[in-house]
């Protein structure tokens, strides 16, 4: 009897050794496993989101005008950007871009004007243990106030 | 023909169901499974020069006591990964981590440096905590992080 198990919405259906196609399903499943599990790394800024770049701190604070990095916890791939902020950006968008080694990389989101939420889930980013990371926040030429209580989200997947 | 997977930057090949190493080769891919790291504590401290000071668990400025993170469940830690902004001069900027208040882990960014790595293996059950301070006698050392980085047991 074969048995369903489902992985973020996928479901897989392993059949009985012998079955046909029992080694391509699971091997399918534990590719999915192995790319599911990871941890999240948070960012966060309470104000000070302006028309120049910013950093956001590890955790929660204000906004940094300093490159505010913290090292990679592990070797794998950064992935699932997602962006929250309490109160919409006012006269412009907001651009929240990962940084490695100092570096703007293709993870990267546009919280529009009047907007409260963003999410990059097509890029991703390798990072070896110990990289210098960081979040940097730029709001459009016409930004003016809002984006505040605003949190960044990511998953690293360990490789 | 064989499958296979790469976890932990090892490449596990799965054979087929009726090969003699079958058993051995997918219960080592799933060890590997289980055994990736899956968690974090990050500690900072915006200003580290001026006197040995406790670390603020997450962000902010440092802690006047000994500020906690708790493990959530029991682990090993397998990496420890310290950083600053603003390299220290004079002398390195000293970093310890202590489990519940015994030192398990230390380490130094040397002077000129913003890094240092240490990779002392550490293991932990539910409910331990986890603290870190940094040491008096440099200047520099702005922007300090300690981020520890664990795996479930």
């Amino acid at each position: 009897m074969s048995t369903a198990i489902t992985l973020n919405g996928t479901g897989y259906t392993i059949p009985e050794m012998g079955e046909t196609g029992w080694r391509t399903t699971l091997n399918a499943y534990l590719a999915a496993l192995a790319t599911a599990r990871g941890g999240s790394l948070v960012w966060g800024i309470s104000t000070g989101v302006t028309t120049a770049a910013r950093y956001a701190p590890p955790g929660y604070g204000a906004a940094s005008s300093s490159e505010i990095q913290i090292s990679a916890p592990a070797t794998g791939t950064l992935r699932g950007l997602y962006v929250k902020c309490r109160t919409a950006a006012v006269g412009d968008s907001v651009v929240v871009t990962v940084r490695k080694a100092g570096a703007a990389t293709a993870l990267t989101c546009t919280v529009a004007a009047s907007g409260t939420t963003a999410s990059d889930t097509t890029n991703t980013v390798s990072v070896t243990a110990g990289d210098a990371l960081s979040v940097s926040v730029t709001g459009g030429a016409s930004f003016s106030s809002g984006a505040v209580d605003f949190l960044i989200s990511l998953t690293l997947t360990p490789s | 023909m064989s499958t296979s997977q790469t976890i932990n930057g090892n490449q596990h090949y799965l054979p087929a169901s009726d090969d003699a190493e079958f058993g051995g080769v997918l219960a080592s891919l799933l060890a590997g499974l289980a055994y990736k790291q899956l968690g974090h504590f990050v500690f900072f401290q915006t200003v580290t020069a001026g006197g040995a000071a406790y670390m603020s668990p997450g962000y902010g400025a440092g802690a006047a006591d000994a500020a906690s993170h708790v493990a959530p469940c029991a682990g090993r830690i397998v990496g420890t990964y310290a950083r600053c902004r603003v390299a220290p001069t004079g002398q390195g900027l000293a970093f310890e981590v202590r489990k519940n208040g015994s030192i398990v882990i230390g380490g130094e960014i040397a002077i000129g440096e913003t890094s240092a790595t240490s990779a002392t293996a550490v293991s932990f059950s539910a409910g331990d905590t986890f603290y870190a301070q940094t040491s008096s006698g440099h200047t520099g050392g702005d922007d300090a992080s300690v981020v520890v980085a664990w795996a479930p047991a």
